[in-house]
């Protein structure tokens, strides 16, 4: 891609991205409203509608649209990361890692800001054991072929994951049936009570801030560890910044709304299969396209069948499987 | 007055777990050479370019690369100077070729570049060299192993280094392409500043163009010297454990095994 078709359809990514927010912000139980969105936008809050705007799905959307971007540009980079199209933000193990510690804090009674804790804490546990048992991927100055190989790293994260699915599945069976409705919706991913936008909206800028330094060494990166190293790139650093921006995006957002699925997966995919493997763009478009779906994902979750409202988890990943078969057979019979 | 010496490995000593493969090289690439390295399989010859490009630290002793040692450079200054062909490169992701081409221009770019004019030059006229600029457009990993190969070493022409290290580079080419494609690396020795080490399996190709041969027996022993001197029925015969027989009319020179 040259810079000009970059600027290009970012830009059309924008506009898609700030047309999702309007149609979260206009779209309720009471149907769709646009007009009297508008007003309260640009009249503060002095109706109940305006405070219903402003006070409950701005903020929902932004917390939508941030962890939806979060979770595509970490998939988009540990695709990269793995060389291997199928990996996601979970493939490492992070998200088992935060639902064994959110669930955990659940069932002890602890309170949301707890439960948020540790999540936290289980992720970072998850990540720890990844860098550690995946050491020779990230630090030392050898590069020979055990270094090189990023199939050591899946199975690990694989294993990671698989041990943490099976923890999960024990305190599934052992939690009191009160409770076992509010485990699964976490575990699928809920946007219900989640209000603080700030914090994930400002880590997927920093993240993409962080992420465009090395987007050309991450680009040699998917021709593999011996010819990147061959053209200048310090490898190792750049897996290690990788592998650090990814999981504190997937930590972010699973503590935020909980293990919402498939948007890891299908946005880079998806972005690439249209515009090439391009991670200057495909990085930025990830964020924008990622954070436009799952708040379209949230807002239909929550209109469909109002006043119930499904999680926005399950909701992504019944529109996503067929959106993304469809895209997989247009891209590939064009080439 | 003599060449200026590009690459210098000193006393080098290579080894594969318990194996020595290369004890005591001395190697000396002057510009204007170029050299083919032929062993048996196993023998270390890919082992021996990582070394020189500093992929892999050298067991004992040292490579030079101009007046310092490898290690003293910086992964992206010694891009600059030196570029390496690897061993069956493999596209995870689809990208078309231009595209992959322009990564050889990687380490001239600064961190938020974008390739200009000059870069658009080096691919164009790299693509033209080994013939894929027909396949421009065409997507990497839909190519033929033959034209994935030519895309590899396309990319390494578009590094433009003075040092060209290349593995196998004829793996895959057809007889038009293997001849053109040492044709090339001969002229490119000769630019200015400039040097070619291959390892190669192409006695009859390496006899006509080589300006050096370098032979690896796999047990640690080496013979270097001129291609006049080092590729000789005998020696070819002793290094690769069959029966060849040198065969040459006026202008060309041949070897044939004995079967």
């Amino acid at each position: 891609m040259n810079r000009a078709r970059v600027r290009v359809s970012l830009g059309a990514m924008l506009v898609l991205a700030c047309a999702s927010v309007l149609l979260a912000l206009s779209s309720g139980t009471d149907g769709w409203s646009p007009q009297r969105t508008w007003q309260a936008l640009t009249e503060g809050r002095s109706s109940l509608y305006a405070e219903v705007v402003l006070g409950l799905r701005l903020p929902r959307a932004w917390t939508a649209f941030a962890c939806g971007g979060l979770l595509a540009v970490a998939g988009a980079l540990m695709q990269v990361l793995l060389r291997n199209p199928l990996a996601d933000p979970y493939v490492l193990g992070l998200a088992g890692g935060a639902g064994v510690g959110a669930l955990g804090a659940m069932l002890l009674g602890i309170g949301s800001v707890g439960v948020m804790g540790a999540a936290w804490v289980g992720a970072l546990m998850s990540v720890a054991m990844v860098l550690w048992f995946g050491r020779d991927t990230f630090v030392g100055r050898s590069s020979g072929a055990a270094a090189d190989d990023p199939l050591r790293l899946l199975l690990i994260g694989v294993a990671l994951a698989t041990g943490w699915a099976a923890l999960i599945t024990l305190i599934l069976a052992l939690a009191p049936d009160a409770s076992l409705r509010g485990l699964l919706f976490w575990l699928m991913g809920d946007l219900d009570g989640a209000v603080d936008f700030m914090v994930p909206l400002a880590g997927l800028i920093v993240v993409l801030i962080f992420t465009m330094f090395w987007a050309r060494d991450l680009n040699v990166l998917t021709h593999g560890a011996q010819t990147a190293h061959a053209l200048g790139v310090s490898v190792k650093r750049v897996r290690f910044l990788a592998m650090l921006l990814a999981s504190c995006a997937t930590a972010l957002a699973v503590t935020t709304i909980g293990t919402v699925g498939f948007v890891g997966l299908i946005v880079p995919n998806a972005l690439r299969l249209v515009f090439g493997n391009d991670q200057r763009f495909l990085l930025p478009a990830s964020a924008l396209a990622g954070g436009a779906l799952l708040t379209l994902a949230d807002t239909l979750g929550r209109t469909v069948v109002a006043p119930m409202q499904l999680p926005v988890g399950g909701v992504m990943a019944v529109l996503g499987a067929p959106v993304f078969m469809w895209i997989l057979s247009r891209g590939y019979s064009g080439r | 007055m003599s060449k200026a010496t590009i690459l210098d490995a000193r006393t080098l000593v290579l080894r594969a777990g318990a194996r020595t493969l290369i004890c005591d090289l001395q190697l000396d690439v002057r510009e204007g050479e170029f050299w083919c390295v032929l062993g048996p399989n196993g023998s270390g010859k890919s082992t021996l370019l990582h070394t020189l490009a500093g992929l892999r630290l050298a067991d004992e002793g040292e490579v030079w690369l101009d007046d310092r040692p490898l290690r003293h450079w910086t992964a992206r200054s010694a891009a600059r100077r030196r570029a390496i062909l690897l061993q069956g490169h493999s596209y995870a992701f689809s990208a078309s070729v231009v595209d992959s081409v322009m990564v050889g221009r990687h380490p001239h770019l600064g961190r938020f570049g974008w390739p200009g004019e000059e870069d658009s030059a080096c691919v164009d006229a790299a693509l033209q060299c080994m013939d894929i600029a027909h396949l421009a457009a065409r997507d990497v990993t839909g190519l033929s192993g033959g034209e994935r190969q030519r895309v590899a070493v396309a990319a390494v022409l578009a590094q433009d280094p003075k040092l060209f290290l290349l593995d196998e580079p004829t793996t895959h080419l057809d007889l038009v392409h293997q001849v053109a494609l040492f044709r090339h690396l001969s002229a490119a020795a000769k630019g200015e500043g400039r040097a070619v080490v291959i390892a190669t399996h192409e006695y009859n190709l390496a006899a006509r163009f080589a300006t050096h041969a370098l032979l690896l027996y796999g047990d640690g022993r080496t013979y270097a010297g001129t291609a006049s001197e080092v590729l000789r029925a005998q020696r070819l015969s002793d290094v690769f454990g069959f029966a060849l027989e040198e065969c040459s009319d006026a202008s060309r020179r041949a070897f044939l095994p004995q079967w």
